[in-house]
């Protein structure tokens, strides 16, 4: 059962990403693509909270959690606006992977804000990640000339 | 115009999950991920509706913007079935990062005929690499 679930995940998170581009292809406008996305994902998770617990803890939420949501939800808004912006001038297969690379950003946060250790594994990823960004930057370069 | 749309994409997306990191510093590690999610996509869709300038929505955009929070939403249930379903987190993250991308790539370049240059193969190999780094526990 674990690996069908895993299954799920991988088509699941990969058509995420095709869908982007389903909607450049489709000619759907990115803000309607942004806001029913959003819109439809938090309805969905609204009813699973409510079943879960009572339809009144979304409004029992401390102001703090309230505060980091929504601007953490609005950076989150305004990344993904900005991603169908490109993937009209790009490709998906190397936008994804710059999209997902973008874990580079919190961990880079949480080494210089919080202090937390540089491990190998992590100083080697981020290296990789500082790699991978160079060269796909050379293949656009290629590709625009 | 495609370097600058990505690059805002880039440091947005980062900071957009770092809010889970910000909760944990803040002693608020237990806070319900449902609750928190709603919040989240909710901030999301009203920045995304003062982005928008016109109200009407069109059929394929409620079709294709609907099966992408369900792709979104069954990505995250996938993979918390799959760490209760006894698989160790090692093998859960970094497949589901790892495998979602190679998805792409593969749809990408059979399906929507994108050509990668030499360079560009090499950099989705070497992302692919870090991004299942950085997906490994511990």
């Amino acid at each position: 059962m674990g690996y069908l679930h895993l299954l799920l995940a991988v088509t699941s998170l990969g058509m995420l990403g095709v869908l982007h581009k389903v909607a450049d292809h489709r000619g759907c406008r990115p803000q309607a693509i942004n806001l029913l996305l959003f819109l439809c994902a938090s309805l969905l998770l609204g009813l699973a909270a409510s079943i879960r617990s009572s339809p009144g803890t979304l409004l029992a939420v401390p102001g703090r959690v309230l505060a980091i949501g929504a601007l953490c939800g609005m950076c989150a808004g305004l990344a993904i606006l900005n991603f169908q912006h490109a993937v009209r001038f790009g490709k998906i297969s190397t936008s994804w992977l710059l999209i997902n690379l973008s874990m580079a950003v919190p961990t880079a946060l949480s080494i210089f804000i919080y202090r937390e250790q540089v491990t190998p594994k992590r100083a080697l990823s981020m290296t990789l990640t500082v790699a991978a960004l160079v060269l796909l930057w050379i293949d656009r370069r290629q590709e625009e000339r | 115009m495609y370097f600058r749309y990505m690059c805002i994409a880039f440091v947005a997306n980062g900071l957009g999950v770092f809010g889970l990191r910000i909760l944990a510093a803040a002693g608020l590690a237990n806070t319900d991920t449902f609750q928190y999610l709603t919040i989240w996509y909710l901030a999301g869709a009203a920045l995304a509706l003062a982005a928008l300038n016109t109200r009407k929505l069109f059929l394929k955009e409620w079709i294709i913007g609907g099966a992408m929070a369900v792709c979104s939403l069954f990505g995250q249930v996938g993979m918390a079935g799959a760490l209760s379903g006894g698989l160790p987190g090692y093998v859960v993250f970094p497949v589901a990062t790892g495998g979602g991308l190679l998805f792409v790539v593969a749809v990408g370049v059979s399906f929507f005929r994108e050509r990668i240059g030499a360079s560009g193969y090499l950099g989705i190999a070497v992302g692919t690499v870090a991004l299942v780094l950085l997906a490994l526990p511990g």
